[in-house]
């Protein structure tokens, strides 16, 4: 038994010591790269191994195909943010995301796009693909914040074609139509309130799309600088959603929490965001009171100029790729939080659409204290339009 | 004798207490960290089931994301194709990818891993190194004796490989894993060409991942590492057990533990992590045998003490009349003699205690043999707290000396109370047996229920007791019967003789507790010293079977002892060992032999036609299991069993085709034939051969060269004999101890008792002495008293002796250990028992009876006046 005991105890420190043992070499290599920071998992020494895809301008994003995962890139999120209003008028503030990382150190790989979905035998464990997945709810004085790790290949993790699902253990995104596309959808998770890491609440929302989906930059091929960095970039920015918060701890006093409001989805695959020059970027994602929608982008580099560019869709979604001329996006106020200097005023004009936009935070600390942390906030619109939308700081 | 009986009682009890509280201790080091976070795990239901992947999967979907797959083997390591260290490796993968999900996440927060980084650190690392590079994590020492077996070490590269069965569904995989790795890119091709090599010969090395130390002596012989390279080098492995690590507490942690229990499939099962440690289980059956002995020498010594306090409270009767002349009420006197008690109980579990923990180093060596060499656990002794354990021992000391002085004290207090004393034994006399032959049937019928439905331990420990008291309650109903009938076997002839026989009916009522005590330590005495037999004989039986070849040679190296064998003309026999994980227990897998000679020295519990089971075993379909696999899983003889084949891994079915003993192992055995076995995968350690006397001087000279040490690791069959004979007589060693010592206590109650009543029998005797009966002989006819009494104890404590044996053996054996052995009643066994006894009894009763009769007659004449 003892032996038992003592192979508990090591199981327990394994994670620790890979960590560990991380650290130390983390620390040698950060020094050499003189990168203090890095992005969703990908360090920019790590990206210089890269073996992943690179985004190819002549790509023609098509649906439901690109749903799905595209493996072969090292670094793939669907990403959903929603403004929320409880029937009191509270604001409230939804993440969902299902981060895909490909694991160079696996020997084994897979070469089609929906492998990450499909199982391997029932004794092959090493899955070249690793899932992460968030989820936070901010009210103005709460928030609930989950972070969910793993692998691919092993089946509590990944997508499935018909019906189209995201999960991850018993989080989900599933088409409630059973077919094969992105939306309608059902969507349910749970998160932890930070303050109190024993209450959890559990979320059900239903979105129902009333635009068309947005490719990004030319077809979806997304420049990011003016070097090298690129992605395949499309959003779903025109989606109703609605649902309820309920209390897991079964507690009588505390009334399920019903939510209504607009959120905005995105999916990017990539494996050209990250390297040596990147600091990290701003993002910035609008629904403006007269039904239009705004993207933009800040890239922050090294040794050169930031990079800005965006999209402007129109009510009927038409998009207009926004390249650094046509736009200025500015922080006009930095605050402190968790100890990082943040800038969560903004200032956005876009001279050919009369648009002058002053973007502040609902609230100073939206920042996602996860294994890998960044600020996602939801945000209020003033100036030539009014409206709600969502702040991404990363690299901070 | 009052100091002397709680002084013996403190220093028993507490020395059983420091023994257990150490003991227990030092497995408690053993799992530190994360094990009170690990309360659980999900485990195969049966033998059949297996835990696999979609199972893990199946249950994260539905919400439990606390459940962690883990997968466990053995196996040698080996460098350039060498096998570098003797020992096998255990080798534990688990998903480390999910257990980030708990170290990282809020709820976990802290409690889940006890030493975990700092927040910023943790996202320094996943930032920069966000999954794992293939490690191997081992203790800095284990890399070292690695290390040393391989020259040309190398610790920046996959040094270190292991051998496998190269079986045509692993090429297949293998192949489709290549091609993939070839559409993908080179560098992945070329790191996995490296890492999995084919060879011609049937096996393939595969290479460990990198390995880092990481200094905690836990690590012990682990090398721990991420399930999925874990299942790279053992893709035909099951996954072991899904642990269930939460830190949550009380009604939460019931609530997911039920709502676990209900959302599990069939062939699963959720097990407490306490409940499936085998050592827990184990030692705890020795630590209550060991406490069950101790009470009982402690409630030996109560007896003691009311015959002590009986004895105390004569001598002072004149002292206390006076004082009641004087004055002092009765309330008065008694509690000045509570006080006296309760001070000589603390001075005596001083002592006691102060003497117990000399006494508990003195056995500590024997009781860390005993644990290591029965159960395999490796046992320390720590500290443990004197004020705890004072308090333990005085609490029980006071309770138990208060309780044994209320009937002396009653009884005084009547004398006190009264002017003329009068016995009211004999009109109470028939009452008494009808409420004591009430109380023998209770006891018993209550033992036999607890023993025949009860499955816990400690519940088969009190069906135990109840049936000593049993025996205790038949005895006090029949002693005068039992007496009669002695008394009518005299011839009238022997008058004195018969005399003495009803002086003894006489006595038997005036010390039924001394006699209750002599007959509690008589049964445990026959119980124990059958059992210890019957177990003596049928392992020495087994081993004269089982050692079937004239010589054994022990060695774990690399040399090739058969073709050295082959070359002085022996032919030698394997015994290959796998160790593997079945239903989260170990399990041993052992080659056995099918020539007619192997045949004819196994064991069997169990068979049902041997010439069919052989067959079938050297088929290499069917299987023979020890007692401890199918009593723990409730097999017989035609079950299925699906274990891994000893040389492809693969999940094979075999037929159960026979159950043998396998006295003391305390490990689940599977045996089969020696050709499922590769001598490059598994493990030889145990070489057999007969031989004549030049092949074998040849044979020596030859090992000697390769540098074998013959003289150290070659026995025959009679060396081997010896040392087991040993061994088991160490194992016994404190068993034998407890008995002889709760024999003398009982003997000590017999010798206050006789103190007592030499003065009741004083009238009598003078009696006798002025019949002209020397005073030798009227002596000699009080011992005869006490061997009649002694005798008919003895008489009804065997038959209950012979029940508790069967009981320890049929029952606490089975439930303890998982194996049984036949009960063998040895008449002499018995007659010796009773010689010890009787001899012990006589010896220290004779001490105040020969110290009477050398009483000058003047002073018994005087005391009559």
């Amino acid at each position: 038994m003892a032996k038992l005991n003592k192979k508990i105890w090591a199981l327990g420190v394994i994670g620790i010591f890979l960590l560990g043992a991380y650290v130390i070499k983390t620390s040698t290599i950060s020094e050499k790269a003189k990168t203090k920071n890095s992005i969703f998992g990908r360090s920019s020494v790590e990206q210089n191994n890269s073996l992943g895809s690179v985004a190819d301008p002549n790509y023609k994003v098509t649906f439901p195909k690109d749903h799905r995962a595209h493996d072969q890139f090292d670094i793939e999120w669907w990403y959903l943010t929603a403004n929320l209003k409880d029937e009191d008028d509270n604001p409230y503030g939804l993440q969902w995301t299902l981060f895909r990382f490909k694991n160079p150190n696996t020997s084994v790989d897979s070469t089609n796009s929906s492998s990450s979905s499909t199982e391997l035998s029932n004794n092959e464990w090493h899955n070249n693909q690793i899932y992460m997945a968030h989820a936070s709810i901010h009210s103005l004085d709460k928030h609930w914040f989950s972070e969910k790790f793993a692998r691919g290949g092993v089946g509590n993790t990944g997508l499935t074609k018909l019906p189209f699902s995201l999960f991850i253990d018993d989080w989900q995104w599933l088409n409630s139509d059973e077919e094969s596309g992105l939306l309608p959808a059902t969507l349910s998770f749970s998160a932890t309130d930070t303050a109190t890491a024993n209450t959890q609440i559990s979320a059900e929302f239903t979105l129902q799309q009333t635009g068309p989906l947005v490719l990004h930059g030319e077809q979806g091929f997304s420049v990011k600088s003016t070097g090298k960095h690129a992605s395949h970039y499309y959003s779903a920015p025109f989606i109703n959603i609605e649902g309820v918060l309920n209390h897991a701890d079964n507690d009588v006093n505390s009334t399920p929490i019903k939510l209504k409001g607009q959120a905005w989805f995105d999916q990017e695959w990539t494996s050209q965001l990250l390297d040596d020059s990147t600091q990290g970027w701003d993002w910035l994602s609008l629904h403006l009171d007269n039904g239009s929608k705004i993207m933009a982008f800040r890239m922050r580099l090294k040794i050169q100029p930031d990079y800005i560019t965006g999209s402007y869709i129109s009510q009927n979604g038409e998009q207009t790729t926004l390249q650094p001329k046509d736009l200025t996006l500015k922080p006009i106020s930095i605050k402190k939080v968790d100890n990082k200097q943040l800038p969560l005023s903004w200032q956005l004009t876009i001279p050919s659409k009369e648009i002058d936009l002053t973007i502040s935070t609902l609230k100073d600390n939206q920042w996602n204290n996860a294994s890998i942390p960044y600020y996602e906030g939801m945000v209020k619109i003033e100036g030539s339009h009014g409206g709600a939308g969502f702040l991404e700081l990363t690299g901070y | 004798m009052l100091f002397a009986s709680l002084l013996i009682a403190a220093c028993g009890l507490s020395t059983v207490l420091i023994i257990n509280a150490s003991a227990k201790q030092s497995y408690t080091t053993n799992s530190t960290f994360l094990i009170s976070n690990v309360k659980y795990q999900v485990i195969p239901k049966t033998s059949q089931a297996t835990l696999n992947k979609s199972d893990y999967a199946n249950l994260r979907k539905l919400g439990f994301d606390q459940l962690i797959a883990l997968a466990q083997s053995s196996t040698h390591i080996y460098a350039e194709q060498k096998r570098v260290f003797d020992r096998r490796i255990d080798i534990t993968g688990i998903d480390t990818i999910a257990l980030l999900s708990l170290i990282s996440n809020r709820t976990y927060d802290k409690a889940t891993v006890t030493n975990q980084t700092n927040k910023t650190d943790q996202s320094g690392i996943l930032a920069t190194n966000p999954f794992s590079s293939p490690v191997g994590i081992v203790h800095p020492s284990l890399l070292t004796q690695l290390s040393n077996g391989a020259p040309n070490f190398d610790n920046d590269s996959e040094y270190f490989s292991i051998i496998v069965a190269d079986t045509n569904t692993q090429d297949n995989s293998d192949d489709n894993l290549n091609k993939n790795n070839r559409a993908n890119n080179n560098v992945d091709n070329n790191t996995f060409k490296r890492r999995d090599n084919n060879k011609t010969s049937g096996i393939k090395t595969r290479s460990l991942p990198k390995l880092v130390t990481f200094e905690d002596p836990s690590l012990g012989n682990d090398l721990v590492m991420d399930i999925g390279e874990f299942y790279r080098l053992f893709p035909n492995n099951h996954l072991s057990s899904l642990l269930l690590v939460s830190a949550m507490e009380g009604p939460a942690l019931e609530e997911l533990v039920d709502a676990l229990r209900l959302a599990l499939p069939a062939h699963l099962k959720l097990v407490s992590l306490n409940q499936g440690m085998q050592q827990g289980e184990l030692t705890n059956s020795f630590h209550m045998n060991l406490l069950a002995m101790a009470l009982l020498m402690f409630v030996v010594c109560l007896f003691i003490v009311i015959n002590a306090v009986n004895l105390l409270l004569n001598a002072r009767m004149p002292w206390f009349k006076i004082c009641r002349q004087l004055g002092l009420s009765r309330n008065v006197i008694f509690i000045g003699q509570i006080i006296e008690m309760v001070s000589i109980t603390f001075v005596a579990s001083c002592v006691g205690i102060y003497l117990s923990i000399h006494l508990s180093n003195l056995v500590a060596p024997t009781v860390q043999a005993t644990l290591e060499g029965l159960y395999g656990v490796e046992v320390g002794f720590g500290n443990t707290s004197l004020l705890s354990l004072f308090l333990q021992v005085f609490g029980i000391s006071v309770c138990g000396s208060i309780a044994a002085t209320v009937a002396p004290f009653n009884a005084s207090n009547q004398a006190l109370h009264s002017t003329h004393s009068y016995d009211n034994l004999a009109a109470n006399q028939k009452k008494w047996r009808r409420n004591f032959w009430l109380l023998s049937i209770l006891f018993l019928l209550v033992s036999l229920a607890i023993l025949s439905m009860a499955t816990a331990l400690w519940l088969l420990l009190v069906a135990t007791a109840t049936l000593i008291l049993s025996g205790c309650s038949l005895l006090l109903a029949n002693y005068p019967r039992a007496i009669d009938a002695v008394y009518r076997l005299i011839p009238p002839a022997f008058v004195m003789l018969r005399i003495s026989t009803k002086q003894s009916s006489a006595l038997s009522g005036k010390t039924k507790v001394a006699c209750c005590a002599f007959f509690i330590a008589a049964t445990s005495n026959i119980g124990m010293n059958l059992m210890v037999d019957s177990f003596r004989g049928a392992t020495i039986s087994w081993l004269e079977s089982r050692l079937a070849t004239d010589y054994y040679l022990y060695y774990e190296g690399n040399i090739d002892i058969t073709s050295i064998a082959r070359d002085k003309k022996i032919e030698v026999f394997q015994r290959f060992e796998n160790n593997l994980n079945y239903n989260g227990s170990p399990l041993q897998q052992h080659s056995y032999p099918t020539t007619q000679q192997f045949k004819d020295a196994l064991v069997f519990y169990k068979i049902e036609d041997s010439d069919t089971a052989w067959k079938t075993f050297s088929d290499s379909n069917g299987v023979f299991v020890n007692q401890q696999f199918a009593f723990e899983y409730n097999l017989g003889i035609n079950d299925t069993i699906s274990v891994p084949h000893p040389s492809t891994q693969q999940l094979t079915n075999y037929v159960i085709q026979g159950i043998i003993y396998d006295f003391g192992n305390p490990y689940r055995q599977i045996l089969l034939p020696l050709s499922q076995f590769n001598s490059a995968i598994s493990k030889s350690t145990i070489y057999t051969f007969n031989a004549d006397e030049k092949n074998l001087r040849q044979f020596k000279i030859a090992l000697n060269k390769q540098g074998i040490d013959t003289e150290k690791s070659l026995l025959n069959t009679q060396q081997l004999l010896a040392i087991s004979t040993q061994a088991f007589d160490r194992t016994f060693i404190i068993t034998d101890g407890l008995n002889i010592v709760t024999l003398l206590v009982a003997a000590l109650s017999l010798a206050c008792a006789v103190v007592v009543l030499m003065d009741t029998a004083r009238p009598q005797n003078m009696l006798l002495r002025s019949f002209g009966v020397s005073a030798i002989k009227t002596q000699l006819l009080a011992l005869f008293q006490y061997f009649i009494l002694c005798l008919i104890a003895l008489l009804f404590a065997t038959p209950f002796g012979i029940l508790l044996s069967w009981g320890l053996i049929y029952e606490i054996n089975l439930q303890a250990f998982q194996w049984t052995y036949p009960l063998q009643i040895n008449a002499l066994k018995i007659l010796q028992v009773y010689a010890v006894s009787l001899s012990i009894v006589l010896l220290i009763i004779a001490i105040p009876i020969i110290k009477a009769s050398k009483r000058p007659l003047i002073e018994d004449i005087r005391w009559l006046n």
